[in-house]
């Protein structure tokens, strides 16, 4: 078996069956008008329930991360060596490293997304199945409980969008990618409300993050350009999951998108 | 951009690069297989970007349409002919074109449709009849102007079937129906009920006004050419792609799972099935001898009429194609293989193989 059956039958399968299991139920109920939109939205959900634990340790990697900048060592060090980039450098690397925590680690829920993320455009563009190769080929994927007959072709409809196509919306013959403009803030929103506080000049863990809350956005705003409808509306239903998730575990803070207040800025 | 930012930013600019790689992969190269028709010794090839003629003696090429590729532009809907001489190709571009089979040059253009071709067009004395993936068939004068189109609910991917005692043609859609329409003013005539599930293949229809179809309810049917009504229907055991074939007594078909089924006419009693251990996606070609069928794991198999396997052979790549008579010469077209057509004789000796020149 190559890589590319295993990637099939562990993602892919799985993720086109739960798709198209959530549309037939849904479809059954309200008729196929844009419900693959909605299956899409619902998938999400229940991606973002999946990798809970993913978040909850982010946020416990926070916490602890935030424990030990205000420890006396930490402080100690900073004073110590403030002079001397480098060697601060690697003291804070002995610091996570004795204490266990990891500078990246608000990194790897994100950096986890990329293969849901592959694999879910690869779901859409599979269960959508717009040429007969692709529909051949979902053929073959469909697991026997799932009524295909009934339900393809999938109605590829969602509100003004085509979820096969990128996205635009037609105004008065300019055509708005709005979803990638949603997108990319929402993608900050959720980057800047999440990031915990890291003021020490000199501290890779906090350059990374910054970097990050620049860069995802960006890089979330043009894959919602490039590529399919359905893609973008994932992105926009897992950034404001997140950000509730986050909410309702009273972790945001609002006061990091308002940059002149940042400094007073208590984690809670 | 501070410098302990880089690694960081060029971890991220990996990662683009490699999703977009992935990502343009899953969208897909190959989308579908190729539309091979042979019209008097000129075979005509529609098959990634360019529509080719070959000379089916020899196997070598006359033309190729266009003169350089383009990457929107992707033929796969097999040319149709129609009767002064026009060949009728649609592309994945949403445009349908008239060629001079003389010499591949454009006649004329039809650019009113909004998705792609992915079935053939059908030509009769009414006009030229393309389906296309816009849940529109659109009927087009020998000029390419729009003389009408009909709207179904879901995409068009099969060639309609003609009458000529109606002027009606038989438009089988996606949406789980076939229609019946009136070919000189696009007026329904009438619809089935749906069928439970997609049909993407074309019906036949037999001269005692009966038609045949398969859908993807894994159920070959076989309806009243007078008003769409159900006759008989045959369950398979996946679903029915190809549409069905007929003789002076039987019906053949086949589905995904490889079953090639030989039906009474009148009754869709089983005669005898068949398993050829690939999928079939396009109908069989009958002859006097033998019946040809190609599967998808590339094989052609020659089939005698009492269900016996004459002769195998196999190609490099897939055969999802329909086999098509040229003289006394089987054409295959393959996907994804070494050539693009491998033409054998009755006995299955190879007689010419062509592979387009770069």
């Amino acid at each position: 078996m190559d890589i590319s059956s295993i990637w099939n039958t562990i993602i892919i399968e799985p993720m086109v069956n739960t798709l198209l299991g959530i549309y037939s139920v849904l479809t059954s109920i309200f008729g196929p008008e844009n419900m693959f939109g909605l299956a899409i939205i619902i998938f999400t959900i229940l991606i973002r329930l999946i990798t809970y634990p993913l978040t909850y340790q982010q946020m416990k990697s926070g916490q602890a991360m935030q424990d030990l900048q205000k420890s006396k060592e930490w402080q100690t060090i900073q004073k110590k060596y403030k002079d001397n980039k480098e060697k601060l450098a690697q003291e804070q690397m002995k610091i996570y490293k004795e204490k266990g925590v990891s500078p990246f680690s608000s990194c790897l829920p994100t950096i986890i997304q990329f293969p849901i993320i592959i694999g879910l455009y690869q779901s859409i563009i599979r269960a959508l199945a717009v040429t007969p190769t692709q529909l051949l080929g979902l053929s073959f994927n469909i697991y026997p409980f799932i009524p295909a007959a009934a339900i393809i072709p999938l109605n590829q409809h969602f509100l003004w969008m085509n979820l096969s196509e990128p996205e635009r919306l037609n105004v008065m013959g300019v055509a708005i990618p709005v979803l990638s403009i949603i997108v990319v803030i929402t993608t900050f929103l959720q980057s800047k409300l999440m990031a915990p506080v890291t003021a020490q000049p000199g501290d890779q863990g906090a350059s990374m993050s910054k970097a990050m809350n620049l860069y995802m956005p960006l890089l979330m705003g043009w894959l919602a350009y490039s590529f399919s409808a359905g893609l973008a509306l994932y992105f926009i239903t897992s950034n404001l999951i997140g950000i509730l998730q986050y909410g309702a575990m009273g972790r945001l803070d609002w006061r990091n998108i308002i940059p002149s207040r940042k400094t007073d800025s208590k984690v809670k | 951009m501070k410098k302990e930012q880089t690694p960081f930013v060029l971890l991220l600019t990996i990662l683009a690069l490699l999703l977009a790689s992935c990502m343009g992969g899953a969208a897909g190269t190959t989308t579908s297989w190729p539309g091979l028709s042979v019209h008097d010794d000129t075979a005509y090839l529609a098959y990634n970007q360019f529509v080719y003629a070959i000379d089916t003696k020899s196997g070598t090429e006359l033309w190729r349409f266009p003169n350089e590729s383009d990457r929107n532009a992707t033929f796969y809907a097999t040319p149709t002919m129609t009767a002064d001489g026009q060949l009728i190709v649609g592309g994945y571009n949403k445009v349908l074109y008239s060629l001079n089979p003389e010499n591949g040059s454009e006649n004329w253009t039809f650019d009113q449709a909004t998705d792609r071709y992915v079935g053939s067009a059908l030509a009769t004395g009414e006009g030229i009849f393309a389906p296309n993936a816009d849940y529109s068939l659109y009927a087009i004068d020998t000029t390419g102007k729009l003389m009408w189109s009909f709207p179904a609910e879901e995409a068009l991917w099969a060639k309609p079937t003609a009458d000529p005692d109606c002027t009606c043609i038989y438009l089988p859609s996606m949406d789980h129906r076939i229609y019946a329409i009136n070919a000189e003013d696009g007026n329904l005539v009438w619809k089935t009920d749906p069928l439970g599930g997609a049909i993407v293949g074309s019906p036949s229809l037999s001269p005692d006004d009966i038609l045949y179809t398969g859908t993807f309810n894994n159920e070959i049917i076989a309806l009243s050419a007078e008003n769409g009504s159900n006759v008989w229907e045959h369950s398979a055991e996946n679903w029915v792609w190809a549409g069905p074939i007929l003789d002076e007594e039987q019906v053949y078909a086949s589905d995904l799972n490889g079953n090639l089924y030989a039906l009474e006419k009148i009754t869709g009693k089983i005669i005898w099935q068949i398993n050829l251990e690939s999928a079939i996606t396009e109908p069989a070609l009958i002859t006097p001898d033998a019946l040809y069928v190609s599967t998808e794991n590339g094989i052609l198999n020659a089939v005698n009429p009492d269900s016996t396997i004459r002769w195998t052979r196999e190609v490099s790549g897939k055969l999802n194609a329909a086999p098509v008579l040229a003289g006394e010469a089987i054409l295959v077209a393959v996907t994804d293989g070494d050539d693009l057509i491998v033409a054998f004789d009755a006995n299955g000796n190879q007689q010419w193989t062509f592979s387009p020149e770069e």
